[in-house]
């Protein structure tokens, strides 16, 4: 129950790119398509995903002194790994992608459920959180992506979106663009969240009302 | 001299590691908004920058591409990233402890920062000599320098502005501000590039 909640969260109320501003770099630079974006997105979750369990597991053989240390040499195994996957797998995308897949490694939403959730937290949990934070990550990446591409190119994943050769807004594509879209969305998010908390906040106040009147 | 003169001009004003590659934003948005901080982390990612370099430049071009290693880049790479980052720390709180203390930068946001990662990689693939490759990190360092005192002008501004609709403060607000940033330094990068060549 608890690990299901904390899924979600991840997702919605503390996400990772828009209410935490960890990996903008990544979110902005590398979105200029849906293929790319999807790409990294899953990279970013493999990588979360594959580096945290090890670390979780040996947590009781790693010594304080050499935590650190460690497991940035896990996460840069892991990432080699993932990279040479999907230069295998997707030549096309990954050589459009460039430095961003190593830079997979020091992406700071990675460094930190690794070094701070996993090290301090058993198995399970250590899944939840790092399958919540990718899938979170992942959702931004994928929708940026979508959205930039077929406003910016008029294209759709490679195909064309519109009847016509034309394009919306060549604008979005650049890297303002890409800030601006992440800033728009960053704005919807915390006035969800807002909805949300006030939400909850006026459930228990007519909860407290109610108990009193019954009272 | 005169090459090396174009590669820090380039780095610093026309491929500008933040905003014109989008490297190192998270760093700029973490930050909070004061002049001494931001030159205080400026300059140690500068350092860490030119550290990297200093030792991956040559594991890749005299180990690496000569024995067709190349997939053990990121491998090698990042611990030493790390380790530069982790040296760099290590010297700026030995020299100025105090001053260090007081700005809480911590180790994790300088190694774990995009743009020290990136211009490692970036410097191997653009075939420059090793003199030019570290003057390319001081000028990317440069550049990371000047965007994160901009900013924090901007942040300042920001911060005590009061009629910014209750959705867009904080977190939303700066990456729009960022944006518009990017935005003016893409059309003034247009110019320095006609100017340089």
């Amino acid at each position: 129950m608890i690990d299901h909640r904390s899924f979600t969260k991840k997702i919605l109320t503390e996400n990772p790119v828009l209410v935490m501003a960890a990996g903008i770099c990544p979110a902005v630079a590398v979105t200029d398509s849906a293929y790319s974006g999807l790409l990294l997105g899953c990279g970013t979750l493999l990588v979360l995903l594959l580096s945290s369990l090890p670390v979780t597991l040996m947590k009781s053989i790693i010594p304080e002194k050499a935590a650190c240390a460690s497991h940035i040499i896990i996460i840069a195994a892991i990432t080699s790994v993932i990279q040479m996957l999907f230069s295998s797998w997707f030549p096309y995308v990954t050589e459009e992608v460039g430095i961003f897949i190593p830079l997979i490694a020091v992406n700071c939403i990675v460094i930190e459920s690794v070094n701070g959730f996993a090290r301090n937290n058993p198995a399970l949990p250590t899944l939840f959180n790092g399958l919540g934070a990718g899938m979170g990550f992942l959702i931004i990446l994928l929708l940026m992506g979508i959205i930039r591409e077929s406003i910016g190119k008029g294209t759709l994943f490679g195909d064309p979106v519109f009847a016509e050769d034309m394009t919306l807004l060549p604008f979005a594509v650049l890297l303002p663009g890409g800030f601006f879209l992440l800033s728009l969305l960053a704005a919807l998010i915390k006035h969800i969240n807002r909805m949300i908390s006030q939400k909850q906040k006026n459930a228990k106040n007519n909860h407290i009302e109610e108990e009193e009147i019954s009272s | 001299m005169k090459e090396i003169i174009i590669i820090m001009m380039t780095m610093v004003l026309v491929d500008n590691i933040v905003l014109a590659k989008a490297l190192g934003a998270c760093s700029l948005i973490k930050l909070p908004a004061s002049a001494g901080r931001s030159a205080a982390m400026g300059l140690a990612v500068t350092f860490a920058m030119i550290g990297a370099t200093l030792f991956t430049w040559p594991l890749d071009r005299y180990w690496l591409v000569p024995f067709d290693l190349e997939y053990f880049r990121i491998f090698l790479f990042i611990p030493l990233i790390f380790l530069a980052g982790y040296l760099v720390t290590a010297v700026l709180k030995k020299a100025a402890h105090s001053y260090w203390e007081s700005m809480g930068c911590t180790s994790s946001l300088i190694s774990a920062n995009c743009a020290v990662a990136g211009i490692a990689f970036i410097n191997t693939d653009q075939g420059f000599t090793y003199f030019e490759a570290v003057y390319c990190a001081l000028g990317a360092g440069l550049g990371f320098t000047g965007a994160m005192l901009i900013f924090a002008g901007m942040k300042y501004k920001i911060d005590k502005a009061n009629n910014i609709p209750e959705a867009f403060r904080g977190i939303p607000a700066y990456i729009m501000a960022l944006a518009i940033l990017s935005m003016v330094f893409i059309g003034f990068s247009q110019a320095a590039a006609a100017l340089i060549s």
